[in-house]
């Protein structure tokens, strides 16, 4: 076999083409405008093909890798093992493929994108004579007629095609089974009765389009992959409305838990198969196109087309460096060469508090209040109980936002170019008054055909925002300020607690605080790739992300209260700038031999740069209205300013060798030798190797005719990852400055060393293996996967505890040892019960189980400050992350008599919560605290329904977790004389000996079990139903409209406001500032010129 | 078309192998490191700063020493409201504090951060090529800042680890060497060491540039010395030391008690020790230390509240009880009305900032507030009581009256050395009220037993405060406890 291909293009692009091409090519098909476009690719399209020796197949597959076109047909009459010569230069595919198909008995007929193959009419009229003709039209479910269906008796594999109309003619015997099938859609069967006409109506397949995963530096084929990894495609993206793309993964993928407050520009906190670290970030890596970055707010979610995560180490290896946390690639749209499409798409609608907390009333309020005064002898608060304010602070901050979101694409092409343009327009109001966030986003994306072997392309994501920032920390002010006064009074004044608590009036924290930042960001890549010779190409990939940022504080004069008030205004800014640079250039060797040996290599060498620097200054007596906010309208007198930068770079060379045989066999190997500026000389480099195995088992003859199973893979992978997430110098001992003192009034600069720090500071790496099958059975109707996995993260950077002798309280060194293992279990079922009505059900499952194995000196880490004094996790060995670590309690004291019996602490009273003495060594202490569970859950899930009746579509999507614990850290938060929760009504009194709830205090709660909480819950995240419009226009390919709500429901059992409590490694899941879960109410439009 | 695809390949390799392995040769950015850096006399003063910088941190000064030093007196209470525990203020106001107790933690890890930048200037300054003299002044006042944070330690722990160098933490075996409690005699010795040091080469506070104004002195070395002495009740070098600061003249009361502790007062005649602030507009502080102590509900959070004790201290008609007590109603020197309903019936005065009348700008948190450290009335307090250990009679009430006749009281006239000895004490308590001296007085005294022991005060449990257990956990067992802990 001797063949030479001169222009096979990008295999990474390719695949994506195909799949957009399949859908857009039916999108067109179904809304009957097809003659708009039918051969306008064809005719801009050229090959050029030279194979000797080669089956049609091959040949076919090479058409395909060259353009976008698909083949249709059915193997049953069509042989296409068949050996051919074929050499054709730079001409059209209709010469193309009668050159293929002149002697071989096939016509073929090209609609866009899609070349249907059939044998040619005299070969079926001959065997169809005698029988009886059966006629019909093929359609889409949404009515539309289909082009180029395969039309064939399932027993002879005789068949047609139905036409430019979608009508088809056929001989049949009655009896039959005729078998309709075309690319992309499901295959239905109808028994051949009495009747002369039948139509039927096919339903898209999405199950057959997730073919390709976006891998580093390449894609793969999904069946041939040996690694582990989710993908979501575009369309199940964009069916949640959501300001971030990664907030749309909640829920839908096995061994990614995203936990996120929902406030506007907030990002979630996302752990890829568990907590991966403690000192060195958790968060995963983003590869947006090829290019890495560590945040994607910026993105428009409607620009992107499909999200990969890799989950295991054989697939994160490539991305050695950072790869331990996960790896989330993102793929945004392109344009395909073709007439010029017009979207739009958008919806509007308003952000309210899904849930709340219900607090006391004034009554119970100063009642409490008095109570717990007298336990301290303290005369009553309030003498006389007044309820005449019964102010609900949470109302009076908060209020229902509005969201709205607008984009529009342009997407077309020709030979030379392909371009891709969205503009898009999001502006979203947080349920917090004053919050507010908008962006605005241009993608511009363009493909350069410069020579048949040179392909230059750019790819920019350019973004503003503006957000106005208001302090979370008002819920909590709301949560805890005395409902028995009111916001403002009769005079206009603001209203006070008087100095019963230390609670500030939130609605005038919130009047005063200003806090607005804005920002513009380029995240993009220029790239160049050339085929060198047959199955060589080499890309060098340039990619940027810039990014600009402005944050303002300003606090004005005012005086609310004698305890609210700032005398003096004052203003901070501060500038950041971000310049980070990846260069990519690599080769990619892709070929198959004699057809059963298909062997991909990609080996190159990225090097990559970040620069920072910020600039900050603030002054006083800057004047009230905002369009005064400069520094220079302060006092000069008052001025300081601040100015750092930072700097790192890392260099790698990387390889992957995939090889598989006929597609059964499969193995994957990765190398990437990595270094990074941020160790030492010694400990620079790093090396991280991972291979994979595979089987699909349903390829081996046993099972490859089954009827059942329609994909069974099993596969194994293993590798090393790294992480060197830290601080720049934390290896290096540099001179800290700005350690001042004060001489004569004057400020003296002072400067020493006060770090520790280990030189020998060297890579995080996780060690791990994964085992998974994949399955699909009954022609992929059910499909899934069910993965185990274990990783061992070793050296684990950790501020090791030191004495403090030496003047540090810590130095970062390479200490800890973790554990991750766990189950991932994904399952799909998807079903077209009749020509109107279809489903798909769908859910995964998680089991993670985290376990610290190893620290340094054994010393455990404590954490989950209630900022009173109070801590309430630990970090030790054998135990979860950050898990919960308080005293035990056992009821409540109901006389003096249990207290002088027991150990308890120094002042308790009856009506006090009974903490355990677990050791028994007869006094109260750290040492009696307990384990008590971790903000981690043990399980973690997510489930999807949707379905299509008619014009109408319908969709459920719901979240949550099992088996973790949240701390309800606001209420064990008490500084005295403070709003209480309602629920606290039945508190001890002599008269009411309550064994649940203690008696009215006002001292600070000891960290305790009894504000632990379950964490489970069920979040139904996303309720949408969709009605498309039937148009008739030719202008209008698609008109969908929509309501969603997400976030309605939530079936929790924590008593608090949201069971989502993100936050750092060791402080999670404590709710101590309660923010509200945010419930969102949208109505949309997609809208396809 | 051939030479072009040649020359994307060369091109291609080329790209990949430019990148030469000196890429990942970053100098730190924006980072200075230390080699040949302090060569300059400036410099080599940052150095010192940035020891003095100790003395405005929230741990050394402010809340868990003010917890230590003075809520466990019966000078003060714990005051601000009655759930708010302060962490553990009230465990150390009742003496239920335990070793795994916060404050305890902070005083250690505050003093000993300290102590390592003592250290570490005092290992970088010998080989700095700068004037001979002032070198040794540096030295000195990195000398005489060490001896106050060990005073600090060795008063509130006893015997305490003796760290006299910069401690390389990857030897484990010098890690546990150093460890080791110090007897507190050795602790004294360095202090004594370091403060003898300092008195030799520290300017008088007269030759001093004013933009130096204060740094530590000749006159703050000796003083403290003479603290010192008095702690170990080394009579003759107290009263020495001490009279030699009388001697000096560089120092003298002022005339005015009400407004030492007031920014008028800063740097005053009788100031040999305070640490420095500025209140703005680009202000500069002791963290919190203003507004931990300020009025519950009008200023800030209200610890530290003098007690009913402490308030009938005072004889009658001594102007200090009002300068260094607040009380609800009062209308104080700058016009200021406190408001009638706080929590705590008196507050620590000495601590109240105006807001009006001195440097604010609006940030209670960093203010104007200088903290005394040392002031010549106690240096005649010393001298008083060195003097009446001696049989030194006459000097003794000579000092003693020269403290009461700046407030307008009578000279104390007892020649009976155990009354007069009692009349000093008392004068100590109320002149020296809420700054911090009282508890370790009564220790130093004897008395603790007798007049904390109504508080819980355990004797002699509490004469020492407990090694903190977290550092016990971190030594792995090397750090011993004190007795009864």
């Amino acid at each position: 076999m001797n063949y030479r291909i001169t222009s096979r293009w990008f295999n990474r692009i390719h695949h994506r083409k195909g799949l957009i091409a399949s859908k857009l090519t039916a999108i067109l098909f179904l809304l009957n405008i097809f003659t708009l476009s039918a051969n306008t690719y064809s005719q801009e399209t050229y090959l050029t093909i030279q194979m000797k020796n080669a089956s049609i197949q091959q040949v076919l597959d090479e058409i395909s890798n060259q353009s976008e076109y698909t083949f249709a047909w059915s193997s049953k009459f069509v042989d296409l093992s068949k050996k051919v010569n074929i050499e054709v230069q730079h001409k059209p595919i209709n010469r193309v493929l009668d050159a293929l198909f002149s002697k071989e008995g096939v016509q073929y007929k090209i609609i866009d994108r899609k070349v249907v193959l059939s044998p040619a009419a005299g070969k079926v009229m001959k065997s169809q004579q005698k029988r009886k003709v059966i006629q019909g039209t093929v359609r889409s479910s949404d009515g539309g007629t289909l082009p180029g269906v395969n039309v064939y008796i399932k027993e002879t594999k005789q068949g047609t095609t139905t036409d430019l109309n979608g009508h088809y003619s056929i001989r049949v015997q009655k009896g039959s089974t005729l078998v309709f099938s075309y690319i992309g859609m499901q295959t239905i069967e109808v028994v051949v009765g009495n009747q002369s006409t039948i139509n039927v109506v096919l339903k898209s397949n999405v199950a057959q389009l997730k073919d390709v995963v976006v891998i580093g530096y390449g894609t793969a084929k999904k069946h041939d992959f040996t690694g582990s990894v989710s993908s979501i495609q575009g369309d199940k993206l964009t069916e949640i409305s959501a300001v971030s793309p990664v907030a749309n993964l909640q829920g839908k993928v096995s061994g990614v838990q995203i936990i996120s407050n929902g406030l506007p520009g907030s990002a979630p906190m996302v752990l890829v198969r568990g907590v991966g670290s403690i000192q060195a970030g958790i968060n995963p890596l983003y590869v947006v196109d090829g290019v890495i970055t560590d945040d994607i707010r910026n993105l428009n979610p409607d620009d992107i087309v499909s999200i990969d995560v890799l989950k295991d180490a054989s697939s994160q290896a490539i991305y050695g460096a950072r790869g331990s946390n996960g790896v989330i690639m993102i793929t945004t749209k392109s344009g395909h060469a073709g007439k010029l499409k017009v979207n739009y798409s958008g919806y509007t609608g308003f952000n309210t508090i899904a849930s709340r907390v219900k607090m006391a009333g004034s009554k119970l309020y100063e009642e409490y209040t008095n109570e717990a005064l007298q336990y301290d002898h303290k005369q009553p608060a309030f003498p006389t109980i007044d309820a005449t304010y019964n102010t609900d602070w949470l109302s009076e901050i908060t209020r229902p936002g509005r969201v709205m979101q607008h984009t529009v694409t342009m997407s077309g092409g020709s030979k030379d170019i392909v371009y891709f343009i969205s503009l898009g327009y999001y502006n979203e109001q947080g349920i917090l008054k004053k919050n507010n966030y908008r962006r605005i986003s241009l993608k511009i994306k363009n493909e350069y055909y410069l020579a048949k072997f040179l392909k230059f392309g750019n790819n920019i994501n350019l973004s503003s925002y503006h957000s106005d920032n208001p302090n979370t920390g008002y819920f909590n002010e709301a949560y805890r300020q005395a409902p028995n006064f009111p916001v403002k009074d009769d005079q206009g004044n603001w209203g006070w607690s008087n100095n019963i608590n230390n609670v500030g009036n939130p609605v005038a924290s919130l009047e005063y605080w200003n806090n607005q930042g804005k920002g513009y960001r380029g995240l993009g890549s220029f790239w160049l790739e050339a085929k060198i010779i047959k199955g060589l190409t080499f890309r060098s990939n340039f990619g940027l992300d810039i990014a600009v940022n402005h944050n303002l504080n300003y606090s004005p004069y005012f005086i609310a209260s004698p305890t609210q008030q700032n005398l003096i205004s004052n203003l901070s800014v501060s500038n950041n700038d971000e310049f980070h640079y990846t260069w990519d250039n690599y080769f990619t060797y892709d070929r198959s031999f004699k057809g059963v040996h298909n062997l991909k290599i990609v080996a190159g060498i990225t090097i990559e740069q970040f620069q920072t620097s910020y600039l900050s200054g603030y002054r006083q007596d800057v004047p009230p209205q905002e369009n005064y906010w400069y520094l220079n309208l302060g006092n000069a007198a008052s001025a300081t300013n601040g100015n750092g930068g930072d700097k790192w770079r890392r260099m790698s060379y990387f390889s992957r060798v995939s090889y598989n045989y006929k597609g059964k066999y499969l193995f994957t190997g990765t190398l990437r030798r990595e270094g990074s500026s941020r160790f030492g000389i010694d400990n620079r480099w790093g090396v991280f190797p991972a291979f994979g195995l595979g089987w699909r088992i349903s390829e081996e003859n046993f099972l490859k005719s089954s009827d059942v199973v329609s994909n069974l893979k099993l596969r194994g992978s293993w590798g090393i990852v790294g992480n060197d997430n830290i601080s720049t110098n934390a290896f290096l001992y540099t001179i800290n400055t700005g350690i001042n003192y004060v001489l004569n009034q004057n400020i003296v600069v002072g400067s020493t060393i006060t770090d520790i720090k280990d030189p020998n500071l060297k890579w995080e790496t996780s060690n791990s293996y994964d085992i998974g099958l994949d399955f699909g059975f009954l022609n992929n109707k059910l499909s899934g996967s069910v993965d185990y996995y274990n990783k061992q993260t070793k050296n684990l950077l950790f501020p090791l505890p030191l004495p403090a002798i030496l003047g540090s309280a810590s130095y970062i060194t390479n200490v800890a040892r973790m554990e991750n293992k766990g189950f991932e279990f994904n399952v799909n079922w998807s079903q077209k019960v009749n020509d109107n009505f279809s489903y798909s059900v769908g859910g995964n499952f998680t089991f993670n189980q985290n376990k610290v194995l190893d620290l340094a000196n054994g010393l455990p880490i404590n954490g989950g400050s209630l900022n009173n004094g109070q801590y309430t996790t630990r970090t030790a060995v054998g135990e979860p992350v950050g898990s919960f670590y308080v005293y035990k309690t056992n009821g409540i004291y109901q006389n003096q008599d249990d207290i002088n019996n027991s150990a308890h602490f120094p002042g308790a009273k009856p009506g006090d919560l009974i903490y355990v003495d677990t050791n028994g060594d007869g006094i109260l202490n750290d040492d009696d605290r307990v384990f008590a569970g971790s903000y981690q859950p043990k399980f973690y899930f997510g489930f999807n329904f949707s379905a299509k009746y008619k014009q109408f579509d319908f969709l459920v999507t719901a979240f949550g977790n099992l088996g973790n614990k949240v701390y309800n850290g606001k209420k064990a938060q008490r500084w005295g004389g403070e709003n209480i929760e309602a629920s606290l009504s039945d508190y001890w009194t002599t008269d009411n000996p309550s064994n649940t709830t203690p008696r009215a205090s006002n001292s600070v709660p000891i960290a305790s079990d009894y504000y632990i909480e379950s964490g489970d819950f069920l979040r139904i995240n996303n309720l949408t139903i969709g009605y498309s419009i039937p148009v008739k226009s030719k202008a209008i390919s698609k008109f969908r409209i929509y309501l969603s709500a997400q976030n309605p429901v939530t079936f929790k059992k924590f008593s608090g406001f949201n069971p989502e409590l993100p936050g750092g490694v060791l402080n999670s899941g404590i709710e101590l500032n309660p923010i509200p879960t945010t419930a969102k109410y949208l109505f949309g439009v997609n809208l396809n010129l | 078309m051939r030479n072009i695809k040649i020359t994307l390949v060369v091109l291609g390799l080329l790209m990949m192998g430019s990148c030469k392995k000196d890429f990942l040769d970053v100098p730190p950015e924006g980072q200075i490191t230390p080699t040949g850096y302090y060569s300059t006399p400036e410099r080599a003063s940052q150095l010192v700063n940035a020891i003095y910088n100790n003395m405005l941190q929230w741990d050394e000064s402010t809340f868990s020493w003010i917890g230590i030093s003075s809520i466990t007196s019966d000078d003060a209470n714990k005051g601000s409201s009655p759930g708010d525990t302060g962490t553990d203020k009230d465990k150390l106001d009742n003496f239920t504090y335990t070793a795994t107790d916060f404050s305890c933690n902070e005083v250690w890890v505050a003093n000993y951060r300290g102590i390592a930048r003592a250290n570490r200037a005092l290992s970088i300054l010998p080989d700095v090529g700068i004037d001979a003299k002032l070198k040794h002044r540096l030295i000195g006042e990195a000398k005489f800042l060490r001896a106050y944070f060990y005073f600090n330690l060795v008063r509130t722990f006893g015997d305490v680890p003796k760290i006299e160098t910069v401690v390389d933490p990857t030897n484990q075996a010098q890690l546990q060497k150093i460890n080791v409690r110090a007897p507190k005699e050795d602790i004294y010795n360095l202090i004594i060491s370091d403060l003898n040091y300092a008195k030799d080469s520290l300017y008088a506070r007269s030759e001093y540039a004013p933009a130096d104004l204060g740094r530590v002195t000749k006159g703050s070395a000796e003083g403290f010395l003479s603290k010192v002495y008095m702690y170990l009740k080394d009579w003759q070098k107290a009263y020495d030391l001490s009279g030699e600061v009388i001697q000096s003249g560089e120092y003298h009361l002022a005339a005015d008690y009400a407004k030492i502790w007031r920014e008028a007062g800063n740097n005053g005649p009788g100031s040999l020790f305070e640490i420095q602030a500025v209140g703005g507009p680009v202000n500069l502080g002791v963290q919190g230390w203003a507004v931990v102590q300020g009025v519950r509900g009008q200023f800030g959070w209200g610890f530290n509240t003098p007690s009913k004790s402490l308030e009938d201290a005072y004889e009658p008609g001594d102007p200090r009880k009002a300068a260094t007590i607040i009380f609800p109603g009062d209308t104080l020197w700058d016009g200021t009305v406190i408001i009638s309903n706080p929590p705590n019936p008196r507050y620590n005065k000495k601590a109240y900032i105006s807001r009006t009348q001195e440097t604010f700008d609006g940030n209670d948190w960093e203010s104007n507030k200088h903290v005394r450290i040392l002031r010549y009335a106690e240096v005649l307090l010393i001298h008083a009581e060195a003097a009446n250990e001696l049989g030194k009679t006459s000097e003794a009430l000579e000092s003693l009256n020269e403290v009461r006749n700046r407030v307008g009281l009578p000279d104390v006239t007892t020649t009976d050395q155990a009354k007069l000895r009692l009349k000093i004490w008392h004068e100590r308590r109320v002149e020296l009220g809420m700054e911090g001296d009282r508890f370790f007085d009564l220790v130093r005294q004897g008395r603790a037993a007798e007049v904390l022991g109504p508080l819980g005060f355990q004797s002699p449990k509490n004469n020492l405060f407990p090694i903190p257990q977290q550092q016990i956990d971190i030594s792995g067992g090397t750090l011993t406890q004190n007795p009864g802990y």
